[in-house]
């Protein structure tokens, strides 16, 4: 035999052997959107993952920007396309209901059962995760949308305290702006802030029943209420800090560290921002439910799912059983500073003491979705109503009645019914 | 009728990419066409026939379209003008035998190389109204900062300013090469029947560069009417849709509320617009030609 006959005889076997490996393992693809300060969470579960199932080739595509408005260009790219992935995160509501409508999910219904999770996560995060009596999304972690952060540096020096009431809120503003101070920080770049704001003021106008019925379509933007979230909202919009529109709430988030301004309206997914800044909670800055809403829980569920067209489901399904494991919810969740979904997970492990109220507040609050991330009844309906509010902040001259008609025309074509 | 050998070996190489041009252009213009008069509201596909329903939604029904439409038609004119009047004088300056030529004629055409998300990045950074490099400007002159990306009335301008300066290297190059292909005997020519200085660029130099100026508007203008990356990047549309384009609004109504119809309708739209404005154009590039 000679020497390159040798050569040639190596390299094929080399060849075979790993097709045969690429063959025999098996690929888990997953497609998420935590890039940013939450990265090193998701990044210690997909560690778990690999150590627990050597066999199988775990393919990462994290997707930045927008929560997940990019990740969805590219996941509705690759299911219309006929290559989806194993799984990839959606927000429970609207967004995952549009998947689910469209046939493009594979009930998780079972799994859901087998795990004993129907008995152990809220109904209201159930019903965000299911679509016409199927479950098809599986939750990771909840996050709190009504939430009012302070510094507590500037609190203390003007003596003043956290305001309970949307009253107290709207008449503490003033006082702050004339101690030199930005009252309210806003970051409008990139879709949250405006939405956010104006979705706790109508929370806290509403209370958490007329809420629910106006998404629920059963009233509209006509009511007295809503009128008067609209009033309070321009009020606030007063104290706002100047650059609002530039800024992202990132960017916004950090004028409350640096001492510039004295509060933010913003969801729990703030606090990794706050600790990566140099803050520690309850010494630097308070975290509490927005004035008005305290004892509701407006709620954001991240969620996992398994796109139609998937044949080998089983690293889906470990990946499931993994995510929602008592040891990965509080390791995921102490990590990034979130609620786990299973309310048999105790607090004894966690130390952030905002993070432990919001999870005894999980087990006891009324729960409503959050329009501005997911919890609206379609995709549509959140991007129309968040443009909506976005006009009604840049036109502090528009009538009440334009704003009405603004508000009643968000979009509800092709919502899908969830019985 | 015999076809020469010649013949078939010029087709035999032009086939493959007519083929996939036909495919990877036309077919999904095409496609899309379809698509745009489908009941395709949501992620999966419909394609229950609803006529001219999603254009007369977008013409008639849709504020946040025709906001777009205004956008674009200022952006649009600004723009190409911009590029080209600054893109000449710099083509004019870099052939007047300045000195370090190359050295100038790099940093001229640099943006050219550098991907829109990327300037947009900067000139995100350059307007930050807190540490952005215009604001400490602004602030060592004692001036108050201006809130580019942030105010209804400067984010457009804003826009439009990074824009040219990313694209102006391109027209930039585009005339350069056409000042070096004018015959220097015409331009003696033209001076020793007095022409000179403002005269001979009315009257010899601007007419000479004429099929370079119809190239640069028309890469200029389909730029205008799809541009996306630098405005996703630096303002999302807003604020209020006072930087909204019907690019950003297409990749909206697509991939995020899943309306892959009117997507579809928006994107058509662009397309038409693109061709009422380039057909001329070209056709007047093809007359250049001929008479040439």
């Amino acid at each position: 035999m000679n020497k390159r006959f040798k050569v040639v005889v190596i390299v094929g076997i080399l060849v075979g052997l790993f097709a045969f490996v690429a063959f025999a393992s098996q690929t888990f693809t997953i497609y998420e959107w935590w890039t940013g300060g939450t990265k090193p969470a998701i990044t210690a579960v997909l560690n778990m993952y690999k150590q627990q199932y050597p066999n199988i080739t775990v393919v990462e595509n994290p997707v930045a920007g927008s929560a997940g408005l990019n990740l969805q260009a590219v996941i509705k790219s690759l299911i219309l396309g006929g290559v989806p992935p194993t799984t990839f995160q959606v927000l429970g509501g609207g967004s995952l209901y549009g998947y689910a409508s469209a046939n493009l999910l594979q009930p998780v219904t079972n799994f859901w059962k087998t795990e004993g999770l129907t008995n152990l996560v809220p109904e209201k995060v159930q019903q965000l995760c299911s679509y016409n009596g199927q479950f098809y999304g599986v939750p990771m972690d909840i996050v709190r949308a009504n939430l009012l952060w302070y510094n507590k540096a500037i609190f203390d020096k003007l003596g003043i305290t956290v305001p309970t009431t949307l009253q107290d809120f709207l008449n503490l503003l003033p006082k702050i702006q004339a101690a030199g101070y930005i009252p309210l920080a806003l970051g409008d770049n990139g879709e949250f802030g405006p939405g956010m704001l104006f979705e706790q003021t109508l929370l806290s106008c509403f209370g958490a029943n007329k809420y629910n019925e106006y998404l629920e379509g059963k009233i509209n933007a006509s009511d007295p209420d809503f009128q008067q979230a609209v009033l309070d909202f321009r009020t606030e919009l007063k104290y706002v800090n100047p650059d609002h529109g530039a800024l992202t709430w990132q960017e916004a988030a950090a004028l409350l560290v640096e001492g510039k301004a004295a509060m933010m309206v913003i969801g729990d997914f703030s606090m990794p921002i706050f600790t990566q800044l140099g803050w520690t909670p309850d010494v630097n800055y308070g975290g509490v439910a927005f004035p008005g809403t305290e004892g509701i829980y407006n709620v954001i569920v991240d969620t996992f799912v398994l796109p139609v067209g998937v044949s080998d489901t089983a690293p889906a399904y470990d990946w499931f059983k993994l995510i929602t494991s008592i040891p990965v919810q509080e390791k995921f969740n102490e990590m990034k500073v979130s609620v786990p979904i299973r309310t048999d997970v105790s607090t004894s492990t966690f130390k952030n003491p905002i993070q432990i109220h919001n999870m005894e507040a999980f087990k006891v609050d009324k729960f409503v979705g959050s329009i501005t991330n997911g919890g609206a009844p379609t995709q549509a309906f959140e991007t129309d109503w968040m443009n909506a509010v976005e006009t009604v902040e840049y036109h502090p001259d528009m009538s009440m009645q334009s704003i009405i008609n603004l508000f009643n025309a968000v979009s509800q074509e092709d919502i899908p019914i969830n019985q | 009728m015999k076809i020469k050998k010649s013949t078939l070996v010029s087709i035999a190489f032009i086939l493959p990419s007519i083929f996939i041009v036909g495919i990877f252009v036309y077919y999904f213009i095409g496609w899309t066409f379809v698509v745009s008069f489908t009941k395709w509201h949501n992620i999966a596909p419909n394609w229950t026939f609803t006529g001219l329903e999603n254009y007369i939604t977008l013409f008639f029904n849709d504020q946040r379209f025709h906001i777009d439409l205004i956008n674009n038609f200022i952006f649009l004119p600004v723009f190409v003008i911009g590029t080209l009047v600054i893109g000449f004088f710099l083509a004019v300056l870099l052939n007047s035998g300045i000195k370090f030529e190359s050295i100038f004629r790099t940093i001229f055409l640099l943006p050219m190389a550098i991907s829109l998300v990327v300037s947009g990045i900067i000139w995100e950074w350059i307007y930050n109204p807190t540490n952005g490099a215009l604001a400490i400007l602004f602030q060592l002159f004692h001036l108050q900062p201006i809130n580019w990306l942030g105010s209804m009335n400067f984010a457009l301008p804003a826009i439009i300013i990074a824009t040219i300066w990313q694209y102006t290297g391109f027209t930039t190059s585009i005339y350069l090469a056409g000042l070096r292909g004018i015959p220097k005997e015409i331009l003696e020519a033209a001076k020793l029947d007095g022409a000179h200085g403002l005269k001979l660029y009315w009257n010899v130099i601007i007419p000479m560069v004429q099929s370079s100026t119809i190239t640069a508007v028309v890469m200029m203008v389909q730029i205008a009417l799809q541009i996306f990356d630098i405005i996703w990047v630096m303002t999302q549309g807003g604020p209020a849709f006072a930087t909204d384009m019907p690019a950003v609004y297409m990749y909206i109504a697509s991939f995020k509320n899943g309306n892959i119809a009117q997507g579809a309708a928006i994107a058509a739209v662009i397309f038409v617009l693109t061709l009422i404005v380039v057909i001329p154009y070209l056709s007047t590039f093809g007359k250049i030609n001929t008479e040439e």
